[in-house]
């Protein structure tokens, strides 16, 4: 079912049109990549604040920033994304570096949707203090982002 | 649930395609020369793949993407399915593995040259 739905993607007019491409391709990579330097630079600036640097600077400035440039990127990066998926999705779908990305994605985004919702961090935001908890959460998604980073790239390798 | 996650590991279990690969270290450093037909071509970004029938043996055969066909002064239709095609490279370093990534190839006696820095 799925493979078969994968094969009419790969067959279809929008499909043909990016692989068959000498500009259109270059360009939506160029866009994955634009959304990729802002989703990871701005959840790394972040995290590297909660970890305990740049401590003269507010959490709640450096969060007003790149929690915009954060959402901005992953929209970027999931749309362009989807496109270059659309080129060759039955390949993607066989590719274990590319699922495993892609189930890390869900766990990173799930992380910080738990984080941003708590109430500690709105007691983090409201007083420029914050605990182990957040620290860790945080930890944990500067190692998930790189990751995934890293594995994206090594789709083209393996 | 349980049969959902059941029914997506036999659904990623039956995928044998693998993508096409950038760069060369995936590679042995010594050139085959593979004879045959094609039977189907997925060319393209971001990279050609075509499946050739070498005397009874499937054989997965790697080309450029636009940009280096086109250097090459290879177009699509001359690796459409049927055409008989000689596809000089470098192999998969795992010798199980039937597949080649192309250097030259050889269309109708014409030789096109992917790689001019590679001999």
């Amino acid at each position: 079912m799925i493979l078969e739905t994968a094969e009419l993607i790969q067959q279809s007019g929008l499909a043909q049109l990016l692989r068959n491409s000498l500009w259109l391709y270059p360009l939506v990579n160029t866009g994955h990549i634009l959304g990729i330097i802002l989703l990871v630079g701005s959840t790394l600036a972040i995290d590297c604040r909660l970890l305990g640097l740049w401590a003269r600077v507010k959490l709640q400035s450096v969060a007003t920033v790149f929690q915009t440039l954060a959402i901005t990127g992953l929209i970027l990066t999931a749309l362009f994304g989807l496109l270059l998926f659309i080129a060759r999705p039955v390949d993607y779908l066989g590719s274990d570096v590319f699922l495993t990305k892609l189930a890390l994605i869900v766990v990173a985004l799930t992380n910080a949707f738990i984080l941003r919702n708590s109430n500690i961090w709105k007691t983090a935001l409201s007083d420029n203090n914050w605990g182990f908890q957040v620290k860790a959460q945080a930890l944990i998604s500067l190692m998930l982002w790189l990751t995934i980073l890293f594995l994206g790239r090594l789709i083209a390798y393996r | 649930m349980n049969r959902w996650l059941l029914t997506l590991s036999i659904f990623l279990l039956s995928f044998t395609t693998a993508l096409a690969h950038h760069g060369w270290r995936w590679t042995s450093d010594t050139n085959v020369e593979v004879i045959g037909v094609i039977e189907s071509a997925t060319l393209g970004n971001p990279h050609g793949v075509l499946i050739l029938d070498v005397e009874g043996q499937k054989w997965t055969a790697e080309v450029g993407q636009p940009w280096r066909n086109q250097r090459a002064g290879l177009k699509d239709e001359m690796m459409s399915k049927g055409t008989e095609i000689t596809i000089d490279g470098q192999r998969s370093a795992d010798p199980k593995e039937l597949r080649v990534k192309a250097e030259r190839i050889v269309i109708d006696g014409k030789r096109y040259v992917l790689y001019p820095e590679r001999n």
